[in-house]
């Protein structure tokens, strides 16, 4: 807003600038209109300076990537954090900063990732020239063999075709399958020819096809048939072999494919072994430098992960999974704890609220009395055991009871005492209304929604 | 009970796979007469075992058995039927079960629509197929079991995604799973001639078919996802370069080369390694892209949860790929053609052309999506690849495409002479430069949207000019009036014309996609009761909120009128939705649609204490239902291209 008012004044002197050099020339009627035209420049410049801030402020967040959205910028998010980055970039930018400065801002905060499109330096260079010269490659490559493709045919011409029975040949139908692959072949060859004759035809009427083309491809596609009609006699007559076409090709080839054959295949197979090779190595170290070491979901490529014996790890790894709402992977990381040491408080604390937390409420409950039999005065137990309470058995008073012990320990942090004072005024507001109180905003009814209703410990 | 009888069915189904691939190779040399009939067995018996694993699976969801593990994570009791039975595809082990199901659907599809064609390739393409469902199979039974028990059972399940709470949960993801699974018939096809060496051409049509088929189906649940993300993730577009988007774009891209370049392949019998080389990539794209998704290697809005199946898909996708190419590479020799072409200038060099920019583009895309990968393994930074680089880099590939489309249909198959060319040219040129000068003077003046606009028009033109003239060609030829002329250029060529309504399509998507991205208008504002905001032509009076629970979660509304310059338009409500399990709420975006523009109402934010104020945002994007428009032509052109409509059977495809 203070910048907005900057812009105002700042276009305000502007006006007054131009107003001024204006009185000196014009008097009267023309003073009021040039005043009128000022006022209007005025308002139209400082609308358009608004437009401009904000088309900017588009720009710039449009190239951020939102840092708790997945894959969608700064621009697009409907997250406050985007929400609060784009209001960062509209200051700034009233500050007068720089599209670079405000990037780089954020990149000192965010890292090189906060970028969607990677800086053209180094190693990313790679990302925005490969595909150029991808594409170059592959034109200059097609280039060179259709010209070879061309290049290969010799027109010998004949005459244009007149002999009836060839022609009838070639147009008769074909609706009974060739079983000898020979015949098969030559058949094929035939149905291609004639629909290449008919596309040539239809080209030439519907006017595509200029009138020497036309009769030069007729000729060519005519002498074509001619050929293949006496093969076709010839394929009669004899006992089935590879066709007359194929051997010669055939031979021609063999010696040319063997050359080739002998080194394309090691050398492709070589190529494909680097980039299998490559690509595993790489891929396994972006994992590995990408995930936590002790992640309880193990590496995303195997999943499974030989759990440490470590209790104190185990128990770490158990609240995470707890809190990414992997409940099974957390219930095995504490029945593990559990096995190595079946009175660890923390992890009967944690199976106590999981239990509670998917119905069992008295098994969540034995749990914790187990716990705090291990050790009585477990904060965690109490504060899950006064929410299982609360929320699960509606006792309130019982629930006072347990957070107001808790509120006893010195051990506590100053938040996690706030937050169970405040839980105690819930449950005292609600053993007297037993109703939601209508006070509550709107987001506080939606999350009182919540399943179970149990509150997660801090 | 149930998770036992499932469990049951997927493993009788996966003996049925093994049984199924290995049984050509164990009959080798005998009675070959009767292997197409038995090699259709072990596909019906898989179909039989996986649909009664599905159903098992359908029916534990929709009876709510908290037992399995699968269903507590899918469904609540208070889930309606609807997303229920969607849980199926809801996450990570589902999914994959209604992948297989795909799979064997459309292998025993094949067996019934092929028994008594090709028959002596059809016993080793079943094999091939059903080694892919053993892979799918091997993977349910072991890493991700659908049916695997949970203990202690819960009370009540944890649901479906919130996100996933949607209409379009019924056709994006079976839409795009059909698509996938499509394109392992022509891979199986493709295997089972280079492993056979029957490379003649006879199976050909038959992998054009499907391919089209899955190719309808990948564009379909593409364009379903695009429609689903502009509506539902509320931020007004239509596509993120999210990785997984890309990995569903990625096999679509070959895909669609090789629906061209085959028809050179049938013409003249050449470019077969390169068509094989097309299938290939286009497969294991499919399986590279399930592999993305399953993995949890990229961040992504599409995400599951990750577990060992990447290492399985991984290893998958190796074996794929190197088997595929070192069959290729075997049989090289007898895939040799030797080609020829009549003249630099014709459709074929157009269509080699056409190729090379689709790969480029499959290349430059691919290379986007890992990138982020390399670079951290390289360099140890991490970085990302997003959007803007994606727009940046393949808006002139894509615009090369548009431009050939419209060169396509120009130029005659294997010979056009320049002066020909010229003449072709010259209308639908002028045409398209004249139009984009009117739009430069209407205010287009930005590069990329006039260029997009312009090469638009000259596409159309040439479609245009291309009918008009076969039309005309066949009234003189047959004397038929312009309606049977029309109806007959159809019926004679139904690929050809089916492919240009296709065109007409794409070209619809193009401009809507150009226009849309350039000339969007947004404002972003806090209101209160009774404030109104102006966007453009449209004024916004925000009328306060409202709350309402539903069965799954609790909604908060923005109750807004809006008005144009003229007149009252309506009431639009977008919302807020609080799911349990989430701790954001979910934003319910509504819009108002036309053919000219969308306003697009996005509730961001409530004030807590009291309810009078909201932030909204508004956008105004030209042009976006022509995405949708586009798409429906789109599947009216590939309805064209496949229904059977000749009354006279003798084709040049079988």
């Amino acid at each position: 807003m203070s910048s907005e008012q900057s812009d105002r004044r700042r276009l305000q002197t502007a006006r007054l600038r131009k107003c001024g050099t204006a009185r000196r020339k014009a008097p009267g009627a023309e003073r009021t209109l040039l005043f009128a035209l000022c006022a209007l420049l005025y308002s139209f410049a400082y609308a358009q300076a608004q437009a401009d801030i904000e088309h900017r402020v588009r720009e710039i967040a449009s190239q951020l990537r939102c840092p708790v959205c997945q894959n969608l910028s700064v621009a697009d998010s409907p997250s406050e954090l985007a929400v609060q980055m784009r209001a960062l970039i509209r200051e700034r930018l009233e500050r007068g900063e720089s599209e670079a400065a405000i990037k780089a801002y954020f990149i000192s905060k965010y890292g090189e990732w906060v970028l969607l499109s990677p800086k053209p330096k180094g190693f990313n260079l790679l990302v925005w020239v490969l595909p150029f010269a991808a594409l170059a490659a592959g034109i200059g490559w097609a280039c060179v063999r259709l010209r070879k493709w061309v290049r290969r045919r010799e027109v010998s011409l004949t005459p244009e075709l007149t002999d009836l029975r060839i022609k009838e040949w070639l147009h008769k139908d074909s609706k009974t399958r060739n079983r000898n692959q020979e015949r098969g072949l030559l058949e094929k060859e035939r149905v291609r020819l004639l629909t290449a004759l008919e596309e040539l035809d239809f080209d030439f009427r519907s006017g595509k096809l200029s009138e020497q083309d036309y009769h030069e491809m007729k000729r060519l596609y005519e002498n074509r048939a001619l050929a293949l009609h006496s093969s076709f006699a010839e394929a009669q007559h004899k006992p089935p072999s590879f066709p007359k076409r194929q051997p010669v090709a055939q031979e021609n080839r063999a010696s040319e494919g063997k050359l080739k054959k002998s080194w394309l295949v090691p050398a492709a197979g070589v190529l494909l072994i680097v980039f299998g090779v490559g690509l595993g190595l790489l891929l396994a170290r972006s994992i590995q430098s990408g995930g936590e070491q002790d992640s309880i979901t193990g590496g995303p490529l195997t999943g499974t992960q030989e759990l440490s014996d470590n209790p104190a790890s185990l128990l770490r790894l158990g609240r995470e999974a707890y809190q990414r709402q992997q409940y099974d992977q957390a219930i095995t990381a504490f029945k593990k704890v559990l096995a190595l040491n079946p009175s660890q408080p923390d992890a009967l604390s944690f199976m106590g609220l999981l239990m509670a937390q998917t119905g069992h409420l008295d098994l969540g409950l034995s749990y914790v009395e187990r716990a705090l039999a291990a050790q009585p005065q477990n904060p965690l137990a109490l504060e899950i055991k006064g929410a299982i309470l609360y929320k699960g058995k509606g006792d309130h008073e019982g629930a006072i009871r347990v957070w107001e012990e808790l509120l006893q320990d010195d051990r506590l942090s100053k938040e996690q005492a706030a937050a169970i004072s405040q839980w105690i005024v819930e449950a005292r507001v609600a053993m007297q209304k037993e109703t939601l109180p209508p006070s509550l905003s709107l987001r506080e009814r939606a999350r009182k929604n919540e399943q179970g209703g149990i509150p997660s410990p801090p | 009970m149930l998770a036992a009888l499932g469990y049951l069915s997927l493993i009788t189904a996966l003996l049925f796979a093994l049984l199924g691939t290995f049984l050509p190779l164990l009959s080798r040399g005998k009675a070959k007469a009767e292997l197409p009939v038995h090699a259709g067995w072990p596909i019906f018996g898989q179909f039989l075992f996986v649909t009664s694993a599905a159903l098992t699976l359908i029916y534990a969801l929709v009876a709510t058995d908290f037992s399995i593990k699968y269903v507590v994570f899918n469904t609540t009791s208070r889930t309606s039927l609807y997303y229920r039975v969607t849980g199926l595809w809801g996450s990570l082990e589902g999914s994959l079960l209604l992948w297989e199901w795909f799979l064997v659907l459309f292998s025993a599809l094949l067996v019934w629509t092929h028994r008594d064609r090709l028959r002596e390739l059809m016993p080793y393409v079943l094999a091939i197929l059903s080694g892919v469902s053993a892979f799918f199979l091997l993977l349910m039974a072991s890493a991700s079991n659908p049916f695997e028990r949970i203990f202690p059972i819960p009370t009540d399940g944890r649901g479906l995604n919130p996100l996933l709470e949607d209409t379009n949960m019924m056709s994006h993801p079976p839409l795009l799973y059909a698509g996938f699974v499509g394109l392992t018939i022509p891979y199986a096809f493709a295997m089972a001639a280079l492993a056979t060496g029957r490379l003649n051409d006879n199976w050909v049509a038959s992998v054009r078919r499907w391919t089209i088929t899955a190719w309808f189906f990948l564009t379909m649940g593409n364009l379903v996802g695009a429609w689903w993300s502009y509506h539902v993730l509320g931020w007004g577009g239509y596509w993120a370069w999210d990785p997984v988007e890309n990995a569903a774009i990625l096999p679509w891209l070959p895909a669609t080369a090789f629906l061209h370049s085959v028809q050179i392949q049938e013409r003249r019998g050449m470019l077969k390694v390169w068509n094989l080389s097309l299938i290939i990539m286009a497969f294991s794209l499919t399986i590279f892209a399930t592999f993305l998704t399953r993995s949890g290697v990229l961040s992504s809005v599409h995400a599951f949860s990750s577990g060992a199946v990447g290492a399985y898909l991984l290893i998958f996708l190796g074996i794929v790929l190197f088997g595929s190419l070192a069959l290729l590479a075997w049989r090289s020799p007898l895939l040799k053609t030797q080609p020829e072409l009549d003249s630099l200038i014709c459709r074929e060099s157009a269509f080699v052309m056409n190729n090379v920019v689709f790969v480029a583009a499959t290349f430059t895309i691919f290379l986007g999506t890992i990138f982020p990968i390399l670079a951290e393994a390289v360099t140890g930074v991490k970085i990302s690849v997003g959007a803007p680089y994606f727009n940046q880099i393949t808006a002139p590939l894509f615009l090369l495409i548009v431009f050939l489309m419209g060169v396509g249909p120009l130029i005659v198959w294997r010979k056009a002479s320049l002066d020909n060319l010229k003449r072709n040219f010259l209308w639908p040129a002028s045409t398209a430069l004249a139009l984009g000068l009117v739009l430069f003077v209407a205010g287009v003046r930005d590069f990329y949207p006039l260029l997009a606009l312009t090469l638009c028009i000259f596409v159309v033109a040439t479609i245009d000019l291309d009918i008009y003239r076969a039309v005309r060609a066949r009234r003189t030829l047959a004397g038929e009036n312009i309606l049977q002329a029309f109806v007959r250029v159809f019926q004679r060529n139904q690929r050809r014309y089916g492919g240009f309504v296709v065109h007409l399509g794409v070209v619809l998507i193009v401009m809507g996609i150009a226009v849309s991205m350039s000339y969007s208008v947004e404002k972003e504002a806090a209101l209160k009761r009774g404030e109104e905001l102006k966007v453009g032509r449209y004024s916004l009076l925000f009328n306060g909120l409202g709350v309402s629970e539903r069965p799954t979660h609790v909604r908060v509304e923005g109750l807004f009128q809006v008005f144009n310059d003229r007149h009252y338009v309506g009431t639009l409500s977008p919302a807020l939705k609080f799911f349990p399990q989430r701790r954001e709420p979910i934003s319910r975006a509504t819009f108002r649609s036309s053919l000219n523009e969308d306003l697009y109402l996005v509730l961001s934010g409530f004030s807590e204490l009291e309810k009078e104020f909201a932030t909204v945002r508004l956008l105004v994007r030209p042009m976006v239902s022509w995405i949708w428009i586009g798409g429906a032509i789109i599947a009216l052109g590939t309805l064209i291209v496949l229904l059977p409509m000749r009354d006279d059977s003798r084709s040049s495809e079988q």
